[in-house]
């Protein structure tokens, strides 16, 4: 990571880690432990808690959109083979369950590119997976009663495991956001509708 | 209308603070009155811009004219098929315009309660005044106040509290619940009469009634307004309150509130409504509420040794110090660069997503219209194309730069510089064992890399490359 820094000036001069008291290690001990690590751990349980929520409404708006669109349908089948012939009342009705069986699909599948878009459920995933994680790590956290070099090694070591875990979240994150599929097939067939549209009659 | 908050120090100020000009007073009416009639349900205690109140003005008049083309229809009977449905849709427009008037004249009771308020304060001042300055200056300030109220209609006053001190009640971040049920019911009633309206026009053309074209537009036309430019409104960053009462929304403001409420609509307060703002306040990176807490906590512990611990916390503060300099800036640059690309690439998709959901209605309306009605195949046809115009329009205007991309890189530089900060903090590799200087200098040559290529690893060669994969020029050659 560090190869090419000017680590041979290093060697010369005393090392201010070395100077370092016992307090100094304490100190940025707490300061870690509360500004990074209990926040990374909080940031994991919050953001999956709210993408679970999300995730489970987003599947509800669409059970519920399949489920009127079906009721939709078979509503009309069955009003239709009923009244013959249908009454001022019933025709307007029917017609707009026609309207609805149609619609209702059309924004059902807006809300899967919505889903698809987020990736919810995959993110959840990996917060879950990382807040379990720095659970862990935490067993490596400095004992209060240890002191001096015991401290500071087991302070290096629990940092270093924390940075880890950040950083690889954040790659697992990145590989999990992509275009959703429905949307590239979607621009693609209209650039290429558009495309015809624009050609002279 | 804009001075009535200003601070007022001495006579003369204020005096030329309540002075205004005939124009201004004029379009400061007209502004208040459009935002008094038109008020957004949806944006509950946030007065609305200008430009917002404009649309709302038209949604309204829209709304009406659609309501009038509705009972005309109705007194003209064309077709016995279709006058069920005209009934319910006029009684619905009727409750709907019922409804709205309530509401415009609970805004307006709130309104001249929060108006009477602020001539309260603003006299008061002027008297408070009138004792350390002249008193020739604020005395007509004072009339000028109290005229300008005497000016204002009188609707509403039986209904004003002894108390008018308090808050302005529309500013009040937690509305009654009848209040906030009537605006819903506002509101929905909106929605129910646009989709009863459009259903009821879209089977009309089906039936091949061309006589309806007028109607199809309008209500076309209507239902755009009401969902287009409503989310427009929403998307809109120019929030300034037409009633010159920042200082009273204070911590209040509405977003933090509907913020805290997201929770009972996760996925929508996930949407990219609103827009990034610019990172102009300067947030430090571990928050200072939380350092000094820390601090404080230890200098508590370990005050048996307070020599000690007052060294450590100097070295500590100056190690922030540094950080805050040379990292600061470039996180929260790369931050604010992180989130305006996740905004734009995820309104993109959505855009698209919305685009798919109407080709496909379009499509099965214009499926079902073969062989039954000419105009309505022609129409959705149209429709259709649009549709894959429009698409074509944003993937060309979104391919100048992947805004996917743009997102990953700056969130993958700003939480590298964000780990590199703890890791120059708990003198993690490769600052630890390096001297004062050397480890400041690692941190700046460490945070540079990372700020132009994502990786602390110096290295001439990935320089040279990160800097001609950036040249369009030699992109070019390379394709």
């Amino acid at each position: 990571m560090s190869d090419d820094t000017p680590q041979s000036d290093a060697v010369a001069v005393p090392s201010p880690v070395m100077d370092m008291a016992d307090l100094d290690w304490r100190l940025r001990d707490a300061l870690f432990r509360e500004s990074t690590a209990r926040d990374q751990a909080n940031y994991y349980i919050r953001t999956a808690e709210k993408n679970t929520v999300a995730a489970r409404q987003v599947n509800q708006i669409r059970a519920t959109l399949s489920l009127l669109t079906g009721v939709a349908s078979a509503l009309v089948a069955l009003l239709v083979q009923t009244y013959h012939p249908l009454g001022i009342v019933m025709e307007g009705f029917v017609k707009i369950l026609i309207v609805l069986s149609v619609a209702l699909p059309a924004i059902a599948a807006g809300f899967n590119t919505l889903a698809d878009l987020y990736q919810w459920d995959r993110t959840t995933r990996i917060y879950r997976t990382a807040r379990d994680v720095i659970k862990f790590a935490d067993s490596h956290e400095p004992i209060p009663e240890e002191e001096g070099k015991a401290y500071r090694d087991a302070l290096l070591s629990y940092s270093r495991s924390v940075l880890k875990i950040m950083e690889d979240e954040q790659a697992q994150w990145g590989l999990n956001i992509r275009v959703p599929k429905h949307n590239i097939d979607f621009t693609q067939e209209q650039i290429s509708k558009s495309a015809q549209a624009e050609k002279p009659a | 209308m804009a001075d009535d908050n200003q601070p007022q120090s001495t006579g003369e100020t204020n005096a030329k603070s309540v002075e205004k000009s005939p124009f201004t007073a004029f379009f400061s009416r007209l502004k208040r009155l459009l935002v008094l009639l038109f008020w957004p349900p949806r944006i509950l205690y946030q007065p609305p811009s200008l430009a917002a109140s404009m649309v709302y003005t038209l949604r309204w008049l829209l709304g009406g004219v659609l309501s009038i083309n509705v009972f005309t229809r109705l007194l003209w009977v064309e077709s016995p098929g279709v006058a069920g449905l005209n009934v319910f849709v006029g009684l619905l427009n009727g409750a709907f315009f019922l409804a709205a008037s309530f509401l415009m004249w609970s805004q307006l009771r709130l309104i001249r309660k929060s108006q009477e308020i602020r001539v309260e304060k603003a006299k008061d001042a002027a008297k408070n005044n009138l004792k350390t300055a002249d008193s020739s200056v604020a005395q007509p300030a004072v009339e000028s106040v109290v005229q300008d109220e005497a000016k204002m209609p009188q609707e509403g006053n039986k209904e004003q509290t002894p108390d008018k001190k308090e808050e302005p009640k529309y500013l009040d971040p937690n509305p009654s619940f009848i209040e906030t049920i009537t605006r819903w019911f506002v509101w929905i009633f909106a929605c129910m009469i646009s989709i009863l309206s459009l259903s009821d026009l879209i089977l009309r053309a089906l039936d091949e009634n061309v006589d309806n074209l007028n109607i199809l537009v309008v209500t076309l036309i209507y239902v755009t307004v009401i969902f287009a430019l409503d989310l427009a409104y929403q998307l809109a960053t120019d929030y300034k309150e037409v009633f010159e009462i920042k200082k009273d929304a204070g911590d209040n403001d509405p977003r933090t509130q509907q913020r805290k409420k997201s929770n009972r609509w996760e996925w929508i307060g996930q949407l990219p409504l609103a827009d990034v703002k610019d990172q102009k306040k300067r947030f430090p990176i571990v928050e200072k509420e939380k350092e000094e807490k820390i601090i404080k906590a230890f200098e508590e512990k370990y005050k048996s040794s307070p020599a000690q611990a007052k060294l450590a916390i100097e070295r500590l503060r100056r190690d922030i110090g540094f950080l805050e300099e040379n990292i600061g800036d470039i996180f929260r640059q790369r931050d604010y660069e992180a989130k305006y690309y996740q905004t734009a690439y995820r309104r993109y998709q959505i855009a698209y997503m919305l685009l798919a959901a109407l080709a496909g209605i379009f499509g099965s309306l214009l499926g079902l219209s073969f062989n039954q009605n000419n105009y309505a195949v022609a129409l959705f046809g149209f429709c259709e194309t649009v549709v894959a115009l429009i698409t074509t329009y944003l993937a060309t205007i979104s391919g100048r730069e992947s805004p996917l991309q743009e997102w990953l890189t700056n969130r993958q530089k700003a939480e590298g510089l964000r780990r590199e900060y703890q890791r120059y903090l708990v003198n993690l590799e490769p600052y630890d064992t390096q001297s004062p200087i050397i480890r400041q200098r690692l941190l700046k040559m460490r945070a540079a890399a990372i700020n132009l290529m994502g990786s602390p690893d110096i290295d001439d060669e990935k320089i040279t490359e990160t800097l001609r994969n950036s040249d369009p020029a030699e992109q070019t050659d390379t394709n």
